[in-house]
């Protein structure tokens, strides 16, 4: 027989990869294309000809450089808290029982999924001029040091915002490392200190690395906290652009900073991979052979660490045997679990750091003041009845409604099948997985900006469609990630077993594979969903006036004055996604136990 | 090694154990799943704490010791090797634990090493080798410091048979040439058999029988232990009379047998007589032994080296006779009447109760 021809190897290609057509083709029209479009349009001057005018501005500008540094210094400093903050967390995640386990987990999960809006809030509430600590402190006689609109308050409210990522990319890495390494090193004399130091931390430095480049990737794309707790001083990159855009209507220079943000990033992801690898960012496994460090970053970083690890280890150890000197370890009497006493104090304060905040939200929306104040005053209804008798906030809670379930749904029917093909076929899997996540890995703002620029010209600014795609793209990668992981633990010998039973492919999809995995997509629209609930960078260029969504008018309100109407949002808004949040787990441990 | 003592209070994983593990000695802690052997080895490691009891380390109290002051050498199931050192990084880690001088670190590295066979392997690391090559680095690991004692929990069970059975040689070959007490948990009997000095059988957190592994094979204690070792017939029956060692048996089916027994056995006790089946013969045409019974050929299972034939009793008993396999084909047809024999000396009583 004769080669096949192109046409038919085409056709072949396509009958295998159509799962795939959807979800590509949608982030090409939607991501890739208006992405692409701004950037060539930070590359053409006034009268539309090559021009490298743009960027010239950005470098001589001297409001670019200091809010580029103030960015760098907010991301760094939050990178840094986050990562010591989480590590202990995230450690005694990986290391409680299942119960305990299940039960801290939620409260880490809880701060991550209610929206950024209500936990800034709460912070307002706590520790403004009549807040919470104000009033603590006032009891005390003493006057409460200023932690809002300033540094501080914006490092409060990013490390609260961004610990939860940190701690679960950690988690992922941890729970990898088997558990009878450190008793190894125990039997082979190393003290706690010791073991934890030369076996688990270099273990689990693949997990700080990731989590510490996911935290200072979406720091860098952060405006929310540093605008409603910083000041004048502590404007970042992404306001910059939002006000080039809004009110200077510059999109050749607006664009020119997205894309220095862009360069940045990926210049970052870069030196990541050739340290660490990106495979550590999914959970895998830091390539320990030697052919990782061959590079002159890698080997640098390996010779600065282990040289770090032994100055450690020795002063560590030497502190312990100087203790042991005082109090030897007696033999006749079970040992006092210090350490653990220790790790557990510091990890629950910790987790109560995150998951506490936002509950205060709640008591200041029952006020009868006209401003938010702790304790609240009296008790009443009247900023709820307010809310709910406004057309203008119920109907941004409706559109956000229609928002979500569209753009879940859609990403859903996009996602899915794109993982099914990836897990299942798929050849080029990290370059396809790397393409339908690149969404989420980007800043916000540039999909924001880019999206704006693409509908202006066709008309669909300020409408609910366009808003619904701008989330589908955001919704995709999370839908993707989500199922691949699902997928990847389903056994595929179930869906053989059907076929040897004589269930053809449809039918084993409807009645095997559908079931199992039931709870999984269940979970993955749950998560697009509160996703796009959430979402404020794209709402803020694609909607507003008539078309606000909710996260939207409470932003505008915020701007203006956070007064108990906007609390009582927050704390309807809090119990809300608490609720969705609790069925969809009470839904994925019954569907997990069940089947 | 001095002394190994242990007891447990009411602890539930373990309900009072008491051993001693003498020097030079290879002892194994045999039992299934859930018999509390682990439990035992982590506590005598440090890595958990008894409820009560004691445990001493060459003489010296340990019981709440932490494990990294207990001179001890564990190998782990999974190995545990470090995944982010490289081989000699491995052995050398106890090392530099105990603050040894730089210069003595790299002989004692390679001394090990050279032990274990495996001296190209330095600069590898542990996911670069084979599981067998993982198991020896391990136990090298463990040697290179010359603890008193080393602890072993299942160190083979994640080889396949082959690699098996020739680190269990290995393993006894090194503790014979260093001389080490050496402690170690299995559930497979064979393996027990093989590698030990002496077995100690547990069973419900408790030890059931504590001896060499020959007592324990031809004179075990209870029906369990008759079990758990080997296969075994085992015929109900009721002591008859009992001289010197030897009691005669009335067994329930019918018939009188001789066999071995405790000097403890009473005459009217309930026992079962226990008969390997390698000591079960079928008796050719006019062949007589010291006890003699009848079955019908049930049937005859080849499995490389030996053939088991199975006969059925008239009691409906299933009895099995090994021999090895001579390619001359069957003995018996099976529904065949057949006469098996077996000496009174290769059978023992165990008391029921």
């Amino acid at each position: 027989m004769a080669e096949p021809s192109a046409a038919s190897r085409r056709f072949r290609w396509l009958s295998t990869s159509w799962p795939l057509l959807p979800a590509i083709v949608f982030l090409s029209v939607a991501f890739v294309y208006p992405v692409a479009l701004l950037l060539s349009a930070s590359f053409t001057d006034a009268t539309g000809s090559l021009s490298a005018v743009h960027y010239t501005r950005v470098f001589e500008s001297p409001v670019v450089s200091r809010v580029l540094v103030i960015t760098f210094q907010i991301a760094a400093w939050t990178t840094l808290l986050c990562v010591i903050a989480a590590y202990p967390v995230a450690y005694l995640l990986a290391t409680a029982g299942r119960n305990v386990r299940n039960v801290l987990i939620i409260l880490v999960l809880m701060p991550f999924w209610t929206s950024f809006l209500v936990r800034t809030f709460a912070w307002i509430v706590l520790l403004g001029r009549n807040g919470v600590l104000a009033e603590v402190a006032a009891v005390f006689g003493a006057d409460a040091p200023r932690l809002l609109y300033n540094f501080t308050g914006v490092m409060i409210g990013m490390v609260h915002a961004l610990m939860p990522l940190c701690v679960l990319t950690m988690l992922a890495v941890m729970e990898g490392i088997d558990r009878s390494l450190v008793r190894a090193a125990s039997t082979l004399g190393a003290r706690p200190g010791q073991a934890f130091l030369r076996v688990y931390l270099p273990l689990s430095l693949p997990g700080v690395a990731a989590g510490a480049l996911l935290v200072f990737i979406t720091a860098l794309g952060f405006f929310i906290t540093p605008a409603l707790l910083g000041s004048e001083r502590e404007t970042v990159i992404v306001q910059l652009i939002i006000f080039q855009i809004r009110d200077m209507l510059n999109w050749g220079f607006a664009g020119a900073i997205a894309v220095m943000l862009l360069l940045l990033a990926l210049v970052i992801f870069y030196a990541y991979d050739r340290l660490v690898g990106l495979s550590t960012l999914s959970g895998g496994a830091m390539r320990v052979d030697v052919t990782a460090r061959r590079n002159p970053i890698g080997w640098l970083g390996a010779r600065a660490g282990s040289l770090a690890i032994a100055i450690a280890g020795t002063l560590l150890d030497a502190f312990a045997a100087a203790r042991e000197r005082i109090l030897p370890p007696r033999a006749d009497r079970p040992r006092r679990p210090v350490g653990t006493w220790l790790l557990w104090s510091a990890a629950l304060l910790i987790i109560g750091f995150l998951a506490v905040p936002a509950f205060f939200v709640i008591p200041v929306s029952f006020t009868e003041g006209r401003f938010l104040s702790w304790p609240p005053q009296g008790f009443s209804l009247q900023w709820y009845e307010a809310v709910l008798g406004s057309p203008a906030w119920t109907g941004a809670a409706l559109r956000s409604l229609v928002v979500a379930i569209a753009a879940a749904t859609l990403g859903i029917l996009l996602g899915v099948p794109a993982a099914f093909h990836i897990v299942r076929r798929a050849r080029y899997k990290t370059a396809l997985i790397g393409f339908l996540v690149a969404p989420i890995v980007m800043p916000n703002i540039i999909i924001a900006v880019a999206l704006f620029y693409l509908f202006a010209g066709i008309g669909l600014v300020g409408t609910l469609t366009g808003l619904a795609i701008g989330h589908t793209v955001l919704a995709v990668p999370y839908v993707v990630v989500t199922m691949v992981a699902v997928l990847k633990s389903y056994d595929q010998r179930l869906d053989h077993a059907a076929y040897t039973l004589g269930a053809t492919p449809a039918r084993t999809f409807l009645h095997v594979t559908l079931p199992l995995i039931k709870s999984g997509v269940l979970a993955a629209f749950m998560f697009a969903f509160v996703i796009s609930f959430d979402e404020l960078t794209i709402a803020l260029f694609l909607v507003g006036g008539g078309t606000a969504t909710l996260p939207r008018r409470m932003w505008d309100d915020a701007l203006l004055q956070v007064s108990p109407s906007l609390a009582a949002v927050a704390a309807m808004v809090l119990v809300f996604m608490t609720a969705i949040i609790l069925i969809s787990e009470y839904a994925r441990r019954r569907g997990s136990s069940g089947g | 090694m001095r002394g190994l003592r242990k007891s447990y209070g009411d602890f539930v994983a373990l309900k009072g154990a008491d051993f001693e593990l003498r020097d030079g000695e290879f002892l194994t802690l045999l039992g299934p799943s859930g018999s509390g052997k682990t439990t035992l080895l982590l506590a005598i490691a440090g890595l958990n704490e008894p409820d009560g009891g004691e445990i001493r380390i060459d003489g010296r109290l340990a019981t709440y010791l932490p494990p990294y002051r207990r001179d001890i050498g564990m190998v782990f199931q999974n190995y545990a090797l470090f995944p982010h050192m490289t081989v000699y990084d491995n052995i050398a880690f106890p090392l530099k634990m105990r603050r040894w001088a730089g210069e003595r670190v790299r002989p004692a590295v390679e001394r090990v090493l050279g032990i274990v066979q495996l001296p190209e392997l330095a600069d590898r690391y542990p996911m670069q080798l084979s599981g067998g090559q993982q198991q020896r680095i391990a136990l090298a690991r463990a040697l290179v410091y010359e603890p008193s004692v080393i602890l072993m929990d299942e160190p083979l069970g994640a080889l396949d048979k082959k690699m098996r059975d020739r680190l269990q040689l290995e393993i006894k070959q090194l503790h014979k040439e260093l001389n080490i007490a050496v402690l170690y948990v299995t559930h497979d009997q064979e393996e027990a058999l093989v590698m030990s000095d002496r077995i100690c059988l547990m069973r419900d957190g408790q030890i059931e029988q504590l001896g060499p592994p020959d007592e324990l094979y031809f004179r075990p204690r209870s029906v369990f232990a008759a079990d758990f070792l080997g296969e075994s017939n085992l015929l109900k029956g009721r002591c008859a009379t009992t001289v010197a060692g030897r009691a005669k048996v009335k067994l329930v089916d019918g018939g009188l047998v001789e066999c071995l027994c405790d000097a403890a056995l009473e005459a009217g006790a309930p026992v079962r007589v226990m008969v390997r089946p390698e000591a079960m013969r079928l008796l050719r045409e006019g062949e007589r032994a010291e006890n003699e019974l009848t079955g019908i050929l049930h049937d005859t299972v080849m499995s490389g080296g030996t053939t088991v034939d199975r006969f059925a009793t008239a009691g409906g008993v299933i009895l099995m006779a090994k021999r090895l396999t001579d390619g001359l084909g069957a003995r018996a047809l099976p529904g065949e009447t057949a006469r098996l024999g077996f000496a009174a000396d290769r059978a023992f009583a165990i008391t029921e109760g």
